[in-house]
This record gives C-alpha cells, sequence and structure tokens, in this order.
C-alpha cells in the first residue's frame, strides 16, 4: 500500500516536472516566432556605426538558393556583403522558401511570410483579395517606382488605387527547341539554328518529323496542375477563341465557339493525327518538361527564358542545346500570353521593415535609378551567371519604361552575354507580337476547367471538342461567374 | 472495497450529496494530473482545430479568417458544383474497390502465414515491408511502373502474354483501381499483422475438438477461424471505409484527380480548393460534408451490428 503511495507520487511529481516542461517548451516556441518580426536584437550591431537615425531592423528575404545552386548562392553571399557594407543596420534573414501554392496559405496565415516574397502574375489577385500582401503604395511613390514601371504591368497589383506589389519581371509565352534532337532530325539551317516552325500546322509537321528521325517526342503539352488551360490560351486566341466577355457588368464565359472547338481540335490532333506527345498524358513543367527537355526526350515545349537555365542547372543540360522563337501563327493571327513574378510583402512588415526590403531590392540591382552604383546588383547577376556557365543574352519582356534605365541594364547583358543569340533573335525580335494579358476573373479556376477539357480530348480518342467545351464553359458559367460580384 | 461493504448507507442531503461528489473526484487528483497533458494535447490538436474548422465552414472567408457570416452558403456552392457529384461517386467506388480488392487479402494472408511451418517470420516481414516505405515515395515508383507507353515496366510484362499497352493512370475507366491497387499494396501488411495477432488468439483446443469430430480445413476455418475473428473483420472494415473515404496522397501524387477527374476525390478537391485557390470556407464545408457522411455510416454499421448480435 504504502509503496503503491508513494509510486502515485512520484508519478505526480514526474508528470508536473513534464508539464512544467511543455509549458516552457511553448513559452520558449512563441519567443521564436516573435524574434523575426521585432526588431534587431544581435549585439554586432553597435550605435557607433550606425547612420544617425537609422534603427536596426531585420528583414526575411524569400527564394533564398539553395546550397547546391552555386551560381545563385554566390551570387546572393555578393549582395548580402554588399548589404553589410552600405547598411550595417540591417539584418537580412535567409529563407529558401519560394512561392508555392501548398505552403503559401499556411505560411500566409500564420504571419510566417518573408518581408519580401517573389510571387507570379497569376497568383496575385488572389493574394490581395485575401489580405496577404502589404500596402505599399506610399513608399513606391517615394522610390518612384510608380513611374518607371510599365502601367500595363502595374494594373496587375493595383487595387482601389493602391499598389501591393511590385512586377519585378515580365516574359512572354515562346517555343523553345532542343538544339541536339533538331540537329539528329536534320532540321538546322546553314547556321546551325533550328528552323522554326511559323504556324501550328507547321508545328505539328515538324513534330512529326522530330518523331520520325529521332524516335523522340517532338512536342510537349502540359495537361495537369492547371498548366494545361494556362498553355491552351495560346493556342485558342491565335484561333480566334476568346474566353470571358463582360455584357450588361455580367461575365458570360464565350469559350463554346468553334474557333475555340477548332484549337482543341488541334491539341487533340497533336496526339492521335500526329501522335507527337509524350506517352505520359498526366504531366507538369516543373518536374515532366524540365526532366524530359533536360534528357532530350522531347524536342519542343511551349516555354519562356527563365526555364532554360533551371534546366541547365538541374539536369546539367549544356547551356547551347537550347533556342528559343516566337510562338507560332494561327489561324487568327499571332497570340501569346503575358507573364511574370511580382515582389510582394508581408502584410504585417512595418514601416521599417518595408524600407529595409527596398534597400535590400536597390542592391539587388532592382530599381529605377540608372547610377552605374544602382546598377551594380545587375552587373553581379550577369557576372556570375557567366562565370557558373548559365545562359546570359536573351531576357523577358522589361518592366521598366525608362530608356536610360533599358539601356544600360541591356550594356551589361551584352557584356556577359555568352550564347549563340541568332538562336533567340526570333523570340526576342517577334515574342511580343498578339501580347495578351490573362482573364480577368477566375484565371485559375478557368485553367483547372481547360485542363480536364484536354485530358479528356487527349485520353479519348472519341471525344467530342465543341462537346466538351459546350459544357466546360456552362460548369464554369455556373461554378464561378454567375458568382462574381 | 470490502470494508465499504458493511457500513449502512447513509442518506444524504443534496448539499452533501455535493460534496461527497466532489471530494470524490477531488480524491483523484493525481489521476486529474496524469491525464491533463494529454488532455490539453487533444484540446489544442484536435478538438479547437476541429471546431474552429466547423465554425469557419458557416463564414465568408479571406483568407484563413472570418469575414462575415454566410449560413449554409458554403455548403450550397460546394454542393452545387458541378463536378461534386462525380467527386462524390468517386469517392464511393474508391472505397467499392478497396473493399473487392483490399479487404479479403489481408484475411487470406493472414491465415497462410499462420499456417506455416518454417519462414512464417519472413512472411510476416515480407508483408508488413511496403508500409515502411514513406507514401509519396511509393507513389512515385508506382507511377513509374504504371508509365503508359510501350515502354512503362508493367505494359511491357503484359505484353510478353500478348496483351496490348494500358493507359493504367491515364484511362479513365482504370484510374481508380490502379490507385487502390497500389493502396492495398501498400497498407495490406499492417491490417495483416492485426489478423495474424487475432489468430494466434484463437484457442487450439477448439481445431484440435473439430478434427476429432471430423471437420475438414474449410469447415474449421468456417465455423471457428472466421468467427473468432469477426470482431476485428468488422472493426478493420470500418476503419477500412472511412480510410479510404478520406483517400487524398494517392490521387493527388499520381494523377491529380485526373484524367478529366476521373480520379478526383473529396478530399483532393478540399485540398484544392484551400490550397488553390484560397478558399477556405469552400474547403472546410466540404470536409464537414465527408465527415458528415462516415458519421452517418458508422452509426448505421455499428445499428446493423447490434442487430446482427441480437
Amino acid at each position: 500500500m504504502n509503496l503503491k503511495k508513494r509510486n502515485t507520487w512520484q508519478l505526480a511529481c514526474m508528470m508536473l516536472c513534464v508539464l512544467a516542461l511543455v509549458i516552457s517548451g511553448c513559452g520558449k516556441n512563441s519567443n521564436n516566432n516573435v524574434e523575426p518580426t521585432a526588431t534587431n536584437s544581435g549585439g554586432t550591431n553597435t550605435a557607433t556605426e550606425e547612420p544617425a537615425g537609422d534603427k536596426p531592423t531585420t528583414i526575411k528575404v524569400s527564394n533564398w538558393p539553395k546550397p547546391n545552386e552555386e551560381a545563385q548562392v554566390a551570387m546572393y553571399e555578393e549582395y548580402l556583403n554588399k548589404m553589410k557594407e552600405k547598411y550595417p543596420f540591417i539584418t537580412v534573414d535567409k529563407d529558401e522558401w519560394g512561392y508555392d501554392v501548398s505552403s503559401f496559405l499556411p505560411k500566409a496565415a500564420s504571419g510566417e511570410l518573408p518581408t519580401v516574397y517573389e510571387t507570379f502574375f497569376t497568383e496575385a489577385d488572389k493574394i490581395i483579395k485575401a489580405n496577404y500582401a502589404a500596402d505599399i503604395t506610399d513608399i513606391m511613390t517615394k522610390n518612384e517606382f510608380d513611374k518607371s514601371i510599365n502601367p500595363e504591368l502595374l494594373k496587375l497589383v493595383q487595387k482601389d488605387g493602391k499598389y501591393y506589389g511590385i512586377p519585378k519581371d515580365g516574359y512572354v509565352m515562346g517555343l523553345m527547341y532542343n538544339v541536339n534532337l533538331f540537329k539528329q532530325a536534320g532540321l538546322l539551317d546553314d547556321q546551325g539554328v533550328p528552323k522554326f516552325p511559323k504556324t501550328y500546322e507547321e508545328l505539328a509537321v515538324t513534330a512529326q518529323t522530330i518523331k520520325e528521325k529521332t524516335g523522340k517526342s517532338g512536342f510537349f503539352f502540359p495537361t495537369k496542375n492547371n498548366q494545361g488551360g494556362w498553355m491552351f490560351m495560346n493556342i485558342a486566341w491565335a484561333y480566334g477563341a476568346e474566353f470571358e466577355e463582360q455584357v450588361d457588368g455580367k461575365w458570360k464565359a464565350v469559350f463554346n465557339t468553334p474557333e475555340a472547338a477548332a484549337a482543341l481540335q488541334y491539341v487533340k490532333d497533336l496526339k492521335w493525327k500526329y501522335d507527337v506527345l509524350p506517352a505520359n498524358n498526366l504531366v507538369d513543367v516543373g518536374t515532366d518538361l524540365f526532366q524530359m527537355f533536360g534528357t532530350e526526350q522531347v524536342a519542343m515545349s511551349f516555354g519562356i527564358s527563365d526555364w532554360g537555365n533551371a534546366i541547365v542547372q538541374n539536369l546539367k543540360m549544356p547551356k547551347d542545346n537550347l533556342a528559343m522563337s516566337a510562338l507560332p501563327t494561327g489561324p487568327k493571327g499571332n497570340a501569346t500570353l503575358l507573364g511574370g513574378g511580382l515582389y510582394m510583402f508581408a502584410p504585417d512588415a512595418t514601416p521599417d521593415q518595408l524600407d529595409s526590403a527596398f534597400k535590400w531590392l536597390d542592391v539587388r540591382g532592382f530599381s529605377p535609378q540608372t547610377s552605374e552604383e544602382a546598377l551594380n546588383g545587375l552587373e553581379t547577376q550577369s557576372k556570375t551567371a557567366n562565370e557558373q556557365n548559365l545562359i546570359v543574352g536573351p531576357h523577358g519582356l522589361r518592366v521598366w519604361v525608362n530608356e536610360e534605365r533599358i539601356n544600360a541594364e541591356q550594356a551589361i547583358l551584352d557584356k556577359y552575354t555568352n550564347v549563340n543569340m541568332a538562336m533567340f533573335d526570333d523570340y526576342m525580335n517577334n515574342g511580343s507580337a498578339g501580347l495578351r494579358p490573362e482573364v480577368p476573373v477566375n484565371a485559375q479556376e478557368l485553367y483547372k476547367t481547360l485542363d480536364v477539357v484536354i485530358q479528356a480530348v487527349l485520353t479519348n480518342k472519341n471525344a467530342d471538342p465543341a462537346q466538351l467545351l459546350e459544357k466546360a464553359a456552362a460548369d464554369f458559367q455556373k461554378d464561378y461567374l454567375d458568382k462574381v460580384q | 472495497m470490502s470494508a465499504n461493504a458493511g457500513t449502512p448507507t447513509p442518506t444524504y442531503t443534496p448539499k452533501q450529496k455535493k460534496t461527497t461528489f466532489l471530494l470524490y473526484w477531488m480524491k483523484e487528483w493525481s489521476s486529474w494530473l496524469l491525464i491533463i497533458p494529454t488532455l490539453l494535447f487533444f484540446f489544442f490538436f484536435s478538438w479547437q482545430p476541429l471546431l474552429s474548422g466547423i465554425w469557419l465552414s458557416f463564414f465568408k472567408t479571406k483568407g484563413f479568417k472570418a469575414e462575415s457570416f454566410i449560413g449554409f452558403q458554403n455548403y450550397i456552392d460546394v454542393i452545387t458544383n458541378s463536378v461534386f457529384q462525380q467527386t462524390l461517386i468517386n469517392t464511393f467506388m474508391y472505397v467499392f474497390w478497396s473493399l473487392v480488392i483490399g479487404f479479403v487479402i489481408p484475411i487470406f494472408v493472414a491465415v497462410m502465414i499462420n499456417e506455416m511451418r518454417h519462414w512464417s517470420s519472413f512472411f510476416r516481414f515480407a508483408s508488413f515491408f511496403p508500409s515502411m516505405i514513406p507514401g509519396i515515395a511509393a507513389s512515385l515508383l508506382w507511377m513509374f511502373l504504371f508509365e503508359p507507353s510501350e515502354n512503362g515496366l508493367v505494359n511491357k510484362i503484359i505484353g510478353f502474354i500478348g496483351i496490348h499497352p494500358q493507359g493504367w493512370l491515364q484511362d479513365p475507366n482504370m484510374t481508380i483501381i490502379t490507385i487502390v491497387l497500389t493502396i492495398t499494396w501498400r497498407s495490406f501488411g499492417a491490417t495483416t499483422l492485426l489478423f495474424l495477432a487475432s489468430l494466434q488468439g484463437v484457442n487450439n483446443e477448439l481445431y484440435e475438438a473439430a478434427s476429432i469430430d471430423g471437420a475438414g480445413i474449410w469447415r474449421k476455418f468456417w465455423n471457428i477461424t472466421l468467427p473468432q475473428i469477426a470482431p476485428l473483420i468488422g472493426l478493420t472494415l470500418i476503419l477500412q471505409v472511412s480510410g479510404v473515404f478520406q483517400i487524398f496522397n494517392e490521387p493527388l501524387v499520381l494523377t491529380e484527380g485526373g484524367p478529366n477527374n476521373a480520379s478526383m476525390t473529396l478530399q483532393l478537391q478540399s485540398y484544392f480548393y484551400a490550397f488553390r485557390y484560397f478558399e477556405a470556407g469552400h474547403s472546410v464545408a466540404l470536409g464537414v460534408i465527408t465527415f458528415i457522411i462516415l458519421m452517418v455510416m458508422t452509426v448505421y454499421y455499428f445499428k446493423l451490428q447490434k442487430k446482427w448480435d441480437m
């Protein structure tokens, strides 16, 4: 009895200790959570080092390169050194997290977003609507970003006259070519540049030649992760289709037309008539395209200039194996989707932190200024990429409208260009023909709806494009457009 | 206990009753202390999120923040969505096929292993082995095996016996069955172990007595083995139905719900609502609907079971 009692007491005491530990653990945790957003507590920055009036601040920066991305790591270390030199009172915390649909929401809801984070045009609308981006109108006007950036792009981050982000780069969709496969298929001209197909018809025929000569897939078309719908836009517009229309203030789904059906028929033909797509019908860009393109399993794909370096870096594709052209022309002319990246800022960032974040962008060379010092960051970028054997030369759509700024940037780029620009001339010169922004309402949901339709025509030989689109348009109208206020 | 038995029961006034009641609980204070950590844990990590989820489903949401009360609007939106019906049917199809394909296998394997004289520990390990592979890794593995071209491994193997390459995951008619196959492969081992434990608890004398009475192997199985493990069969049935009803990982990795929504499930749709479209209200509403369906099915099952038992 006695022993039992003593055991109970011992147990109770032990549990008390455990409980105390748990509670103290919680306490510690909550302290940790506060730290990154609080002002810098590090003792290294003594008051004597700081310029008067600059409060010690800590910012967290997203998309910090992972250790295996040597080129980027070198670049970011360089920025960090400059930052320390110029603004010793700012502490920069590294965060390897980059925008990703599945982790963004938990991060945002728990207030853990980095002070400055990168995301895409396609996401801006829902992020602003959900209040997960800081209002940066004041600081943007102060730094004259509002006057120097392409107003068309600025519209994407504007709501009720306020700015919630900065377009950091733009791109237009083009066609990517695996030069080596084109060489094997005998489709290079005397300069060694692939013979670019000019129409969608030619694209299919070229792809067929590739398949016949090399046995590899001629063309890649993504079908999941909403990317199928996203890419389909390019073809559909070129075939004369439209997707959303505003009639008397109400949005209407208008892709149940013969034009849209013809475009979908084209995608279907790529599979069943020309047979140039990979056997796997459920594929996306980030894994499947990069792998297949980088390992010479596929010869052509829609793409943007940034993807080239992702493939070169991750799959060790030689940098000279990539060429790009403008998208082919459809029956109704040219159309290409405008896309790009944004900087956005944590909604709970203090004015000091926002100011520091803008200083960080400045150090990276992202500012409207054209002085040599301001462009130093840009130079670092091109120089390091060149040293690491990444593709330097082709560029996307420029966000600046300031002529001087563009020329200064081009001068730096020219200095470090390391690829045959003839491979990219067509893309750079003609790529912007027929530029189209994304549809204004429920773009992601529309892409998902179209993903499904595309999967249907690729997996079912007897699918009827017109009928599928009729149903998809009706569903999209009922599920989403009817609910738009 | 025995000391109390002799004393006459005193009559209490209500106030006294209350104090004794309190005293009774107070006397057990050390036990309560032991439970507190678990209670706290459950409260913060299970009940609170659960309840706030249900609460959130009645609000218009902005991110994860509740904006304004909208009653059942989220539920109406979710149910009237044009893919809801197909998603619901799909989810039931998953359950159906998982019962057809996966329910008997663990019982069968457990009986086999139980009967083995040699190697039984090896087979026990072998059947549990797939369960030790992380879910996503296993799914990726299957994705490579089920590659739909002629070069896919499974297609190559069936090619030897003259069958044409199949679409597997990409064939709308086969995708659910294929996914169920991969889940069964991964999870039957754990259930097998449960059945094995239960089988080993069956009294051997029953079999001996049956042998003496001249019962054959089937007779023994039907009349002794099955009735003895019946409670566990009932339990695994519920676990499997509710587990498969919430299937999410495998379709996400293998097909993303495609092709043409043929493998979309309620939970996957709920995930898309939350993380792809930032509509937390719709997402939790769909979660609550799933919960209610499962609840109804479970309650109904227990009612049925009571009837059988009587």
